[in-house]
């Protein structure tokens, strides 16, 4: 019922917005009291904006994590606690894990979420992002160079993330390259989802990429180059206009052997 | 440069309703042109440097380049840009308001004010492609126009799909003086206007024989938002064409024979 809200905005209008449609349903103010405040001290360092994780939450915290967490529906796992990575991630990069009463607070929330948007959970704008993705956009835009980017310890990205190294996907084939990208682990390499709108937005990783170029966390130095940005951009910006033109495919990731 | 932007007299509302301007509002003129559709819109008038705005109003201005001052050069007296070599007016930007709107149109309109400098050429002079892979394009085979779009056919007997629709004038239309020349396309007919007049009219009618049936209905679902707005060539080079361009713009629908003959009155130096 909730998923109406997202797409709100567009219909705002329309006057046909149920008015038993609630403002906020009990999974956004239990997000709020219970669940928001362990998300920012455990999990902001490094996966909020241009941090060195998987961006998961919002630059600004607040209503901004909470529209990006609905969005990444690996994240939520459909609200569903035996597959959110929320809960089935574990302890990693040194991080301990939840304790139970943490835990149970997540799995509340994931259940109140579940009841206010039901079994259809909500719009994956990163799912519908790949269904958009195009071989020959791809091609056009020379995004695959990145593979050859070199960094300051006389390597390059693709020889350190061919196969998806570190969460970050970026075969010297590209054909290869933007296959692994189509996949629910290899689009958070160039596409992260924002919620500084009304509405999630998919938009380019330019932050988290210049941030990782900086040397930080034991990365490679890598200067990110205008021409490696544009490459990013002009793919971006030729996958917003198949987006918003009405020509995508059918939303979804895809499989490492599913045909381009 | 002159304020070229005629503001509407009524405003759009969050919620698509029409508002009358404020009564305090000082009179806007209308425009001498129509305004409906219009994406683009280049006057030419810059009169130095490389840049060519879009000064259409339409939001992100899409701005192209002239290649170089040798082979292209400001007309002197403000209006107009000639070619009097191999050269390309173009923008390698995702020309992405275009591409959607048409996309979503399945119409488009190309609109040009120029002086072709010989009636022996074969060139492109506006067009939106790529490595002669078109979306759309106006031009020129000596004494013809001729205007191509790239559709899909949705008729599920068609068997060639992302072809390229093409119309064409008779001879001795193009000529070295200054014309208006308006390429209109929508989902089953495609028409090219010189001098606000229909310059393909269609075969007359033999009454003797049953009228043809309709065209198939088309859809732009083809195009590629990776193909470049340019002027004056491919964007490969390899169709030059020489002359001066005063005006040009492109609309994503058809525009009609009355709204073609609004545009050519307006003149190109209003």
């Amino acid at each position: 019922m909730k998923a109406v809200l997202l797409i709100a905005a567009l219909g705002a209008c329309s006057g046909s917005i149920d008015n038993d449609t609630p403002a906020g349903g009990e999974g956004e103010s239990m997000f709020a009291s219970t669940v928001a405040p362990l998300l920012r001290e455990a999990c902001a360092g490094c996966h909020e904006g241009a941090g060195t994780g998987p961006a998961f939450l919002g630059e600004t915290g607040g209503g901004d994590d909470y529209l990006q967490l609905l969005s990444n529906s690996r994240v939520v796992g459909n609200f569903q606690s035996a597959t959110a990575l929320l809960l089935t991630k574990g302890s990693h990069s040194g991080s301990s894990w939840w304790d139970a009463g943490q835990q149970a607070k997540i799995s509340a929330w994931l259940a109140a979420e579940l009841a206010d948007f039901g079994d259809n959970g909500i719009p994956d704008v990163l799912a519908e992002w790949v269904g958009c993705m195009t071989i020959e956009n791809w091609n056009d835009s020379r995004i695959g160079e990145w593979a050859n980017k070199q960094t300051d310890q006389d390597a390059t990205c693709g020889g350190c993330h061919s196969d998806g190294e570190y969460n970050f996907h970026a075969n010297a084939t590209s054909d290869t390259m933007f296959i692994q990208q189509r996949t629910a682990l290899g689009i958070g390499s160039f596409f992260q989802v924002s919620a500084a709108g009304e509405t999630p937005e998919v938009f380019p990783t330019t932050a988290k990429l210049r941030s990782k170029c900086s040397g930080a966390n034991l990365h490679p130095g890598c200067a990110v180059d205008d021409e490696y940005v544009e490459y990013l951009d002009r793919f971006y910006k030729l996958t917003r206009a198949t987006l918003t033109a009405g020509l995508c495919g059918p939303a979804g990731y895809k499989t490492l052997t599913d045909p381009i | 440069m002159k304020n070229r932007l005629f503001a509407v007299l009524v405003s759009v509302s969050a919620c698509g309703g029409i508002e009358e301007a404020a009564d305090d509002q000082p009179p806007v003129p209308e425009s001498p042109r129509v305004q409906e559709g219009l994406q683009a819109l280049y006057m030419f008038d810059e009169g130095d440097g490389l840049i060519v705005h879009d000064t259409s109003g339409v939001e992100p201005a899409f701005d192209l380049q002239l290649d170089n001052l040798v082979t292209n050069h400001w007309v002197p007296d403000g209006h107009g840009v000639e070619v009097v070599g191999s050269s390309v007016i173009t923008s390698t930007e995702v020309a992405e308001k275009v591409f959607v709107a048409c996309v979503q149109a399945n119409a488009v309109s190309l609109e040009v004010w120029i002086e072709p400098a010989n009636n022996t050429q074969n060139g492109t002079i506006f067009t939106y492609s790529k490595n002669n892979e078109r979306n759309v394009t106006l031009g020129v085979e000596q004494t013809r126009y001729r205007g191509d779009v790239r559709t899909s056919n949705p008729d599920p007997l068609a068997t060639e799909l992302d072809v390229n629709n093409t119309v064409q004038t008779p001879e001795n239309i193009a000529a070295p003086a200054v014309q208006h020349l308006v390429y209109t396309r929508n989902q089953t007919t495609a028409t090219i206007y010189v001098d606000g007049t229909v310059a393909n009219p269609p075969n007359p009618q033999d009454p003797n024989q049953p009228p043809p049936p309709p065209p198939p209905i088309t859809d732009q679902n083809g195009w590629s938002p990776a193909y470049q707005l340019a002027f004056g060539n491919e964007t490969d080079g390899n169709r030059p064409w020489l002359g001066k361009i005063y005006l040009a713009a492109i609309y994503c629908r058809d525009l009609t024979g009355v709204e073609v003959q609004k545009n050519f009155a307006a003149g190109f130096a209003f």
